[in-house]
């Protein structure tokens, strides 16, 4: 606090029209967020460099890049890493290809319309643990389990869904389900506010549905595939609720993600400073996701104008 | 935009980069506060118990923790309260999944419930880091058997609850209907399995979706082949010594033990089903044979409750009285943060009795108790394994694994692997070797 | 033209289809509350014969759901109070002053939206023990804050600066009304619509955290619903009975929440996504 301090004093003469008051609205926020994010977040990259286990927790030595160099010579963090980049990838994927047409087709004036959008963006307020502990019993091989349950009494064999090629795509199909609507939701308000005229203009012209959307509609839906795409990789990066109520990372190592590896490994067993590198490996890699994308939508909307 | 977003990157690394240097020089107000803090606890932990000591008549709260729900410690409970009247127990469940995250961070924090169940692997890990008190008068009421797993440096840091055991509860009925022998050998084992597959009935309900089932069952096979022969008898100590691996001496047991696998009695299929919807497959009469052990009687026998169940030991290919995978019970240890730690201790003593241990064993009837002098009658239904219980043949190999005993839930899912055909059995074995060189090293 | 309404007609008729495939788990876990397991894997997505809330009635019990419900509530209430008060004033004051700082403090904020805050639960654990917080529902509170707050100032300062004009503020001051005042008594009611984007957002997000109630709530009085679900998914998983009207009264409070806000929910979420 006291080099926070520092930079209070010689800002002060420049704060814009609040005055001093500047520092009485901004504090009690970034005190909070310093205090339970931010120093937290210090504290895992001082950790990195330590041999901080839980058998050693008070005598810390710095190791330099040990803890790295374990990170990329375990396996499962690999694989976690890749299973979760997949995870992001996906989901934000299906979410902008289903997501986009129903928003387009929900944006025509149905009678059903609202109903229809409440009905897709419903899953959304769900708990995605309790999601997980739902669709647990939808996909399960047995005879509890709804899909099989119907694939038996319509004479079909079992569909596993948790093997181990399948377990983290029917892991992702359940977050398709729930956060499709609410992508939707986002797109919706970004086609209201393309003007109409745009369309009739094109349908004098005699432009069909299908070139209408490639050539009017998708360009302009820039910024919120954008939205949905960001947020969608990076919280997709994150996740963790739905697997640990679905499959705990299982079968095997199939479906561990960055996470979950880090609840084990950095938890559990007790490898704070391993885990604590593979954290800071972590933010290097959604930090880098993002900035990709940020430049990959950035090149879209330069080549639209 | 190009430029926009790298300036902000760039300047984002900038600003955590300035914190970094105000950071650390919030650690250290951080780490001296917090020890003038613990300073003031320890100073007002003693405080209290003399209050809590001079007005007597009033209850002292302790909290308790257990990966096992509270009808398995009902009767425990209900005993304690009476032998104990003025402490009062708050119990509390964790799920076994992240038991040892949640109770782990608390410890290690200097907080955490007053009183811990134990597995032998985070006993001596707590141990070790001095979070539990030594408990070696009330220790040596109890066998060396049950002991031995909670000791650390020659002290005792946890009391063995009532033992635990696995092994293959059958349904009578669909043996019996079928003229279906009980198989004395593994070799007659699988025989038997084939026998109800080709009557269209599934041998084996097997929630293969966890990866506890195939390393019991794959493990007491070891231990029937390998781990109780006079070769085998010191593989643990090698092995938690770093002696020896699992690739290279486990290799050829489990490739006999896969024919599990390769006659389809274990199938991919069963990775998509849970423990609970296999217990009810086989409580539906669905299939022939499940494994597990006390902990599941009772939701057995209230899903059908006409249900004529026994249990059989796993056998290895020579005919023994078989085995059971099993070991002392939860430990109980008393955390040496704590601030009620003479309430605990009652708690304990009272625990410590044969009443105590039956009360217990109430829930977990099949069980026995190491405590010197209680000895209970096992119930009916575990007639089939009476006589590997009276030969002592119930055995936990990871309990003997020290430090890296926990790497037994990697060896289960790398089982998993193994079955879904990602990799071979060498492979299975040296990445559980790997995991348990690291936990060795750390 | 009519041949462009028909048109639209299938296209309806086809979007009803698909909504009603993607209703179908929903429809399946309330009427498998309703059902005896024989009843739900005989007829897994048929209407239940008879209407037995006893397993409502026990499953309220077990989940000790009146104080589980309390605690999440006051949780998410404390939380969205505090972001929208402490996130709005920081927003207000990002977006109004012009100087190194101010912009370095919001980048600050911003770098929040990208940490995912899982990564750092041990030394998240210690600070809040250190501040003798630990196993209070300030514990959670305080880290949901620290965790929405930089959403909420993004979407405050891009608010104020996009909509709040100066001049009223401007001709506010000329009023002789100080800061402060000015805040709370002009600019907050002008707020009015990402206010509620906000609450809308930080009210899905506070409700269904279950890492921070996990981490720092330990007795079972201070717990909160999902804590109660996997508890007792735990406790009772191979009892479907007691299951299904479980994971039933663990998202109705949402539920309902959305049946009567649907529209500002919807509406909040499209500004937050559209904006953040």
């Amino acid at each position: 606090m006291r080099s926070a301090n520092a930079i209070v004093k010689k800002q002060k003469l420049r704060a814009g029209s609040l005055g001093k008051y500047f520092y009485i609205f901004i504090l009690p926020a970034l005190v909070i967020y310093l205090i339970f994010s931010i120093t937290p977040f210090l504290f895992t990259i001082y950790y990195s460099f330590t041999d901080y286990t839980d058998l050693n927790p008070i005598y810390l030595s710095f190791v330099g890049f040990k803890n790295y160099s374990k990170v990329f010579e375990t396996p499962v963090m690999l694989k976690a890493i890749s299973n979760s980049v997949i995870y992001a990838i996906l989901l934000t994927g299906f979410q902008v290809i289903l997501g986009l047409p129903i928003a387009v087709v929900l944006d025509n004036k149905f009678k059903t319309r609202n109903l229809l959008r409440a009905a897709f963006f419903f899953p959304a307020v769900f708990s995605a643990l309790i999601v997980g502990y739902l669709w647990n019993f939808i996909l399960s091989s047995s005879d509890s389990g709804l899909i099989n349950n119907l694939l038996h009494q319509l004479g079909f064999g079992t569909f596993n869904f948790f093997t181990a090629n399948r377990a983290l795509y029917s892991v992702i199909l359940t977050q398709v389900w729930q956060w499709t609507g609410w992508a939707m939701v986002i797109f919706l308000a970004n086609l209201q506010g393309i003007s109409k005229d745009l369309y009739e203009a094109a349908e004098i012209d005699g432009a069909r549905a299908g070139q209408r959307f490639f050539k009017i509609t998708l360009p302009l839906m820039c910024p919120s595939v954008k939205i949905v795409v960001v947020t969608g990789l990076i919280g997709g990066m994150k996740v963790f609720d739905i697997i640990y109520s679905m499959t705990s990372g299982g079968p095997g190592d199939a479906t561990q993600t960055v996470m979950t590896v880090m609840m084990k490994r950095g938890i559990s067993d007790g490898f704070y400073s391993t885990g604590a590198a593979f954290g800071v490996c972590f933010f290097v890699i959604v930090m880098t996701i993002s900035a990709v994308i940020t430049r990959l939508m950035g090149k879209w909307s330069d080549q639209i104008q | 935009m190009k430029k926009k977003v790298v300036s902000i990157l760039l300047s984002a690394a900038l600003a955590t980069g300035i914190l970094a240097g105000c950071g650390s020089g919030n650690s250290e107000t951080e780490t001296t506060a917090s020890r003038e803090s613990s300073v003031k606890e320890s100073t007002s932990s003693e405080e209290t118990t003399e209050v809590s000591t001079a007005e007597s008549g009033e209850k002292v709260k302790i909290r308790m923790t257990y990966w096992n729900s509270e009808d398995t410690v009902e009767s425990l409970l209900n005993y304690l309260a009476a032998a104990v009247p003025d402490v009062e127990i708050e119990y509390q469940f964790i799920d076994n999944s992240n038991y040892n995250t949640v109770v782990d961070t608390q410890l290690s924090a200097g907080e955490g419930p007053d009183i811990i169940c134990e597995s032998p692997a985070s006993s001596l890990k707590h141990a070790k880091l001095g979070y539990l008190e030594s408990l070696d008068d009330l220790g040596s009421l109890y066998s060396d058997a049950g002991t031995s797993v909670y000791s650390y440096d020659g002290s005792v840091y946890a009391l063995p609850g009532i033992s635990w055991f696995e092994g293959i509860y059958y349904n009578k009925a669909l043996f019996e209907e079928n003229n279906i022998e009980l198989p004395k050998t593994f070799d007659e084992y699988i025989t038997v399995c084939k026998e109800f597959q080709e009557l269209g009935i599934a041998p084996l309900a097997a929630g293969l979706k966890s990866w506890e089932p195939m390393l019991k069952n794959s493990m007491a096979f070891v231990t029937a082949e390998y781990l109780s022969t006079p070769e085998g008898k010191d593989f643990g100590e090698k092995y938690r010594n770093g002696e020896t691996t699992l690739d290279g001496v486990w290799n050829s047991y489990l490739e006999k033990w896969s024919e599990m696998i390769t006659e389809g009695i274990y199938t991919t299929d069963m990775t998509g089903i849970d423990h609970d919807q296999a217990l009810d497959e086989f409580a539906t009469g669905q299939a022939a044979m499940f494994c597990s052990g006390p902990w599941d009687l009772e939701a057995i026998q209230s899903k059908n409750p006409d249900l004529e169940i026994d249990m059989m030991p796993f056998y290895g290919t020579q005919e023994s009285a078989g085995w059971l995978i099993g070991g002392p019970g939860c430990g109980f240890a008393v955390n040496s943060a704590s601030e009620n730690k003479e309430a605990a201790m009652k708690v304990l003593e009272a625990l410590s009795t044969v009443e105590g241990q039956e009360a217990f064993w109430q829930d977990n009837q099949g069980g026995s108790s190491y405590l010197e002098g209680a000895d209970f009658e096992l119930p009916t239904v575990y007639d089939g394994a009476a006589s590997a219980l009276e030969a002592g043949n119930v055995y936990c190999p990871w309990n003997e694994w020290g430090d890296a005993a926990s790497a037994h839930e990697t060896y289960g899912t790398e089982m998993q692997s193994y079955l879904l055909g990602t990799q071979d059995l060498s492979t299975t074995l040296s990445n559980v070797d790997a995991a348990v060189k690291e936990l060795l090293e750390k | 033209m009519k041949k462009k309404n028909i048109n639209l007609l299938i296209i309806e008729i086809i979007m009803i289809i698909v909504a009603v495939i993607w209703f179908i788990p929903i429809y399946y876990l309330i009427v498998t509350t309703l059902k005896t397991p024989q009843e739900a894997t005989a007829h897994p997505l048929g209407l239940p014969t008879s209407l037995a809330m006893e397993n409502y009635v026990t499953a309220w019990k077990d989940m000790q759901f009146p104080r589980a419900f309390g605690n999440t509530f006051f949780i998410t209430a404390m939380a969205v109070l505090l972001i929208v008060v402490l996130g709005s004033m920081a927003g207000y004051a990002v977006a109004r002053t012009k100087s190194g700082l101010s912009s370095a403090v919001f980048l600050l904020f911003l770098a929040g939206l990208t940490v995912p805050f899982q990564m750092n639960i041990i030394s998240l654990y210690r600070i809040v023990k250190g501040f003798g917080l630990m196993n209070t529902l300030f514990a959670v509170i305080l880290v949901d804050v620290a965790i929405n707050t930089p959403q909420a100032v993004f979407l405050f300062k891009e608010f104020v600066e996009s909509t709040i004009p100066r001049e009223l503020e401007e001709a506010a001051a000329i009023d002789g009304c100080g800061v402060v005042r000015k805040f709370f008594v002009i600019v907050l009611p002008l707020l009015k619509p990402v206010v509620s984007t906000v609450v809308i957002l930080v009210t899905l997000n506070v409700w269904n955290e279950f890492m921070t109630p996990l981490l720092f709530l330990q007795s079972r009085e201070k717990d909160v619903i999902l804590q109660e679900v996997t508890r007792n998914i735990g406790q009772f998983s191979t009892d479907w009975t007691a299951l299904f009207p479980m994971l039933m009264l663990g998202v109705a409070p949402l539920m309902i929440f959305y049946l009567f806000m649907q529209k500002y929910i919807i509406a909040g979420v499209a500004a937050g996504g559209v904006k953040g």
